[in-house]
């Protein structure tokens, strides 16, 4: 088991995509640098930039999921 | 990088981890996620050691929504810790800061190099001492203060290893690189994102492949661009190695690699454009054959006078 999350891990810390038939894929995005403004206050920061996880489900699963 | 990895690799990678068969990994993983959707279809949140956690949402676009552990987010983004965000005071340095940035990227470097005369003849005249002081001026005059936070987090002996390796790559390089050198650690850390994940690692290779993108900018396979980095490693990270060591292991692989593809590429068009002439030939001969045959056909069976055949 810690092996799967270990080599799923390998591959998203790689910026590689991971893919699994009937789940999902597992998609790392690296956003630049960038400037952000908080509304409220007015306020503006520079981001360094970042590395996320962005998971979409397989169509299999949101079928599922609404019906 | 940017790969995208199906489940057989997966599979594959994980039994020469776990030390099973890669079928049994297969189905082990496929067992675990059939697992984590019927938890979720039950209304469960499903979390995963070291992993993440898998939640319900009710958006029916994204039903699923996976938050990873903190170990992983600081782990994928360990490049950029070393950043912070930066309150910027007013919106008119955001232009300065943004376009220099791209500036950055693009070899020629002189606008935003030093508007000083001095710093840069400082580096014309004694490409192997650099120091932080100039470098760090550079930064302040062509960017708002507030940006110079960056350098100013970056490890100091960076530098100094970069005052070395840079001059021997000089002769060959063809991009001018002492007008380079201020620009690249920011364009390393900030702008290229294919170098950042490395920076944890020795600094030279990332060095080192900024500097074979710069020297070799043919598009080579990606396989001979990968055995060239592993040779050019070793004798760059020795910093007192002479020139010559790298000259030809940087070239090595070139001359071996382009020939064997272009002999390749010739001979299968050598027999393609002979086989497309056979083919027509053959066709040209068929389709007069058959015209032949037609126009008789029609000459013994539409004229009625003169033939004493039918």
């Amino acid at each position: 088991m810690e092996s799967m999350t270990e080599t799923i891990k390998d591959y998203v810390k790689d910026l590689d995509e991971v893919a699994i038939p009937g789940f999902g894929t597992f998609a790392p995005v690296k956003y630049d640098e960038q400037v952000s403004v908080d509304s409220e206050s007015g306020e503006m920061k520079l981001l360094p930039p970042s590395v996320v996880v962005e998971f979409k489900p397989s169509v299999v699963v949101r079928k599922k999921f609404i019906g | 990088m940017n790969n995208k990895i199906p489940l057989r690799t997966l599979a594959e990678s994980m039994a020469e981890k776990a030390g099973v068969s890669p079928a049994e990994a297969q189905g082990f993983i496929k067992a675990v996620f059939q697992q984590v959707i019927e938890a979720l279809y039950a209304g469960d949140e499903v979390e995963l050691d070291s992993f993440g956690k898998f939640t319900t949402v009710s958006n029916l676009s994204d039903p699923i929504c996976f938050t990873p552990c903190d170990e992983l987010v600081d782990e994928m983004n360990a490049p950029f810790a070393l950043f912070s965000p930066i309150e910027i005071q007013d919106a008119d340095s955001i232009d300065s800061i943004m376009s220099v940035e791209h500036d950055v990227v693009q070899p020629e470097v002189e606008e935003t190099a030093a508007p000083d005369d001095e710093d840069t003849a400082a580096y014309e005249d004694t490409p192997t001492s650099f120091e932080t002081g100039p470098i760090v001026e550079v930064y302040t005059e062509s960017r708002d203060a507030e940006v110079e936070n960056y350098e100013i987090e970056m490890p100091q002996s960076d530098f100094a290893e970069k005052a070395e390796d840079e001059p021997r790559e000089e002769p060959k390089a063809e991009v001018t690189l002492p007008d380079d050198l201020p620009e690249l650690p920011e364009s390393v850390i900030i702008e290229d994102a294919e170098d950042v994940p490395e920076l944890p690692e020795a600094l030279t290779e990332v060095e080192t492949t900024e500097a074979e993108k710069e020297v070799m900018p043919e598009p080579t396979v990606s396989e001979p661009m990968a055995e060239e980095e592993e040779q050019i490693v070793t004798p760059v990270s020795q910093v007192s190695e002479p020139m010559p060591a790298v000259a030809p292991t940087i070239d090595y692989t070139e001359p071996t690699v382009i020939p064997e593809s272009e002999e390749q590429r010739t001979d299968y068009y050598v027999q393609r454009s002979s086989r497309f002439g056979l083919g027509f030939v053959l066709g040209l001969i068929v389709g007069l054959l058959i015209g032949a045959i037609a126009l008789a056909c029609y000459a013994i069976y539409f004229v009625n006078t003169g033939l004493s055949l039918f």
